[in-house]
């Protein structure tokens, strides 16, 4: 560098800590996806505070305006500002992928992990084939027939009531569980036959254990990589569903409901109602991305990248 | 129908290899130990009546080639043959327990305390993903049901007793953060952290290199002295057995083809394969020429000649050898499984 700002050490020592958070995500692009997701995080939790206006609120004279002054995203049809709706709908999204990414985790890394450590019984064949079956079908596929045959109406249960966004979860949760199964159990069958598993045995440690603090810890790591890349995934599903009308039901915003509404006005001039929830979806899909090649890089040192030292 | 039956294995006569003036009931007690690898009906021996013991504090050695059935032996002590084997017939004893009646509960709560184990690859032995401290803590608090902070001072302790420098902070270390004889001397750390009667070690130095090997002898036999630990030692240097063993077994074929106290069975070796083996020990000061070896390979699993198993590449064979099943040849503490010793 020609300019020599300063041998300061505070400087110094800020750069190190950046080098070491922007290695922690996996390179530049990782960093990129990590703040692009805590950004959305941080929108989806404060919407009340961040959101400039009510997304429900109706306001006839306001229909339609293009973005600027006290709309900057414009207003739709109802004179809702979409600006607020973009932020309230991160809300649906994040929700319904990160809800059905947990339910998937949950089941399919222990179904995975047993039929991957206890290998060589029927369970082992019944458990990997059915989820075989399962996976046969693509998830969206699922999702749409699934939706379609169990109606999009909300559901009491007691006190609680469960609107069409629970049960996208847990039928996305469900459809995941597959392919999270699958990881995890190619990782825990090769793991269950690594030496330290043996040397635990030689030390008097019952089989559940060592499949539970041993070998578990050593199948995350691309396990997490699928997760991030399934919340992304489970965005676009979830937009899809809505898109079509079986997901998050109106007038809750969601980024596919909204896409929904401006498909009438693509060819009428009112631009905003689709470009800005379209560009929510992408970056929140590139950011998940982004985030997940990065961890990979991170975790899985057979994709890892060389350094460019600099 | 046994797997022994189909091969017609008959001599079972156990082998007393008493240990040097070691009174009373050996802590470890093997007669005609078999194993057998197969599926069906289809078995094939890989160890073919092994009879061995070991006294309290006592240094056993098992030396032979590999495929011997030495760590076979081994792991068959621990109840944890490698998959598709099974202990088909014989019986094992220790501190007065029948091994082959416990259950898995039972054998567990052996394993890792009265009986440790160390073996030929530290650097795969330990967990990758954890701290090598929590891996020794998490042990102790198995077998001994301590606090974790109390099995992490014990862990502490432990590694200070393998000889390893500033073991507060390497409590924390990763195995990969650790070269191999620190990774072994950790390995050793596991074994005896639940005051084991017995070590078995399974060629413990043979991954390091030889002048780490001799630190970790040192460490090995300084703290088995230090813990008065019997331990069967299981490799095929003969230098490092002529060392620290007390008695020595030579296997051979699934058997044990030799067994003595050290000297004798250095000096005085009765069964050819011994001589054999002691004459392919390379010595620097040598006159130079082709390094002496043993033709010919050891009979393939299955396909072991009948006669002596060795006869094919013995240099005093004779007719006999072929034909029949060795008898045993014995003077006091001194067995050997020959023909030739017997003439």
């Amino acid at each position: 560098m020609s300019v020599t700002l300063t041998h300061d050490g505070a400087w110094r020592r800020g750069m190190d800590r950046l080098r070491r958070i922007v290695a922690a995500c996996g390179g530049p692009a990782g960093c990129l996806g990590a703040a692009i997701v805590l950004a959305l995080l941080v929108l989806a939790v404060f919407a009340t505070w961040i959101a400039p206006h009510d997304p429900l609120r109706v306001s006839l004279p306001d229909q339609l305006l293009e973005p600027g002054g006290d709309f900057p995203f414009g207003t739709d049809q109802s004179g809702r500002d979409v600006l607020s709706r973009v932020i309230w709908a991160s809300r649906a999204s994040l929700a319904v992928a990160g809800v059905a990414v947990l339910i998937g985790l949950a089941l399919g890394v222990t179904l995975g992990l047993s039929a991957g450590f206890f290998r060589g019984g029927w369970a082992e064949q019944a458990i990997m084939r059915l989820l075989d079956a399962v996976a046969a079908i693509p998830v969206l596929i699922w999702a749409i027939a699934l939706v379609g045959i169990f109606g999009i109406r909300e559901i009491e249960i007691g006190p609680f009531t469960f609107g069409n966004e629970v049960k996208l979860m847990l039928m996305l949760g469900l459809l995941y569980v597959p392919t999270l199964a699958r990881i995890t159990y190619t990782s825990a069958a090769s793991e269950s036959q690594a030496n330290y598993v043996a040397a635990r045995r030689l030390q008097g440690v019952p089989g559940w254990r060592i499949m539970l603090s041993d070998v578990l810890p050593n199948c995350l790591s691309p396990v997490i990589v699928q997760a991030t890349l399934m919340l992304a995934l489970g965005i676009i599903i979830e937009a899809s569903v809505s898109f079509v009308g079986l997901g998050v039901q109106p007038p809750t915003p969601s980024w596919g409901n909204m896409l929904a509404d401006a498909r009438n006005y693509l060819l009428s001039g009112e631009w905003w109602l689709s470009v800005f929830p379209g560009a929510a979806i992408s970056v929140t899909v590139i950011g998940f991305n982004l985030l997940g090649d990065g961890l990979r890089d991170r975790l899985d040192p057979r994709h890892a990248l060389p350094t460019v030292a600099g | 129908m046994s797997p022994r039956d189909d091969l017609g294995v008959s001599d079972m006569a156990p082998i007393p290899v008493v240990g040097r003036g070691a009174p009373g009931k050996p802590l470890l007690e093997i007669e005609g130990l078999h194993i057998a690898f197969g599926a069906r009906d289809r078995w094939f021996e890989a160890v073919r009546g092994v009879d061995l013991r070991i006294h309290a504090g006592e240094v056993v050695g098992v030396v032979g080639e590999s495929g011997s059935g030495k760590s076979l032996t081994a792991l068959a002590i621990m109840r944890l043959l490698p998959r598709g084997a099974r202990i088909s017939s014989g019986r094992m004893r220790f501190a007065g327990t029948d091994l082959l009646a416990l259950d898995e509960r039972g054998m567990n709560r052996l394993r890792g305390s009265a009986m440790g184990m160390i073996f030929q690859d530290p650097l795969t032995a330990l967990n990758p993903a954890l701290p090598v401290g929590h891996q020794i803590a998490d042990s102790i608090r198995t077998h001994q049901g301590l606090g974790r902070a109390a099995a992490l001072a014990r862990a502490e302790a432990l590694l200070d007793l393998v000889g390893i420098a500033r073991p507060r902070e390497r409590l924390r270390a990763f195995p990969h953060e650790l070269s191999g004889g620190m990774r072994q001397r950790v390995m050793t750390a596991l074994a005896v952290a639940n005051d084991p009667r017995l070590l078995i070690a399974d060629e413990p130095t043979t991954a390091l290199d030889v002048t780490v090997q001799a630190q970790v002898m040192a460490m090995l036999d300084r703290i088995r002295r230090e813990l008065g630990i019997a331990v069967l030692f299981i490799s095929h240097n003969l230098e490092l057995v002529a060392e620290v063993c007390d008695r020595v077994a030579v296997m051979y074929a699934g058997r044990v083809v030799e067994g003595a106290v050290v000297e004798a069975l250095f000096e005085a070796p009765r069964h050819p394969y011994t001589r054999q083996l002691l004459r392919c020990i390379p010595r620097l000061n040598d006159e130079t020429g082709p390094m002496p070896t043993i033709p010919g390979l050891p009979p393939r699993l299955g396909a072991i000649p009948g006669g002596c198993p060795f006869a094919p590449r013995c240099d005093a064979a004779f007719a006999r050898c072929t034909a029949e099943a060795p008898d045993i040849w014995r003077r006091g503490d001194h067995m050997a499984r020959c023909w030739e010793a017997l003439r």
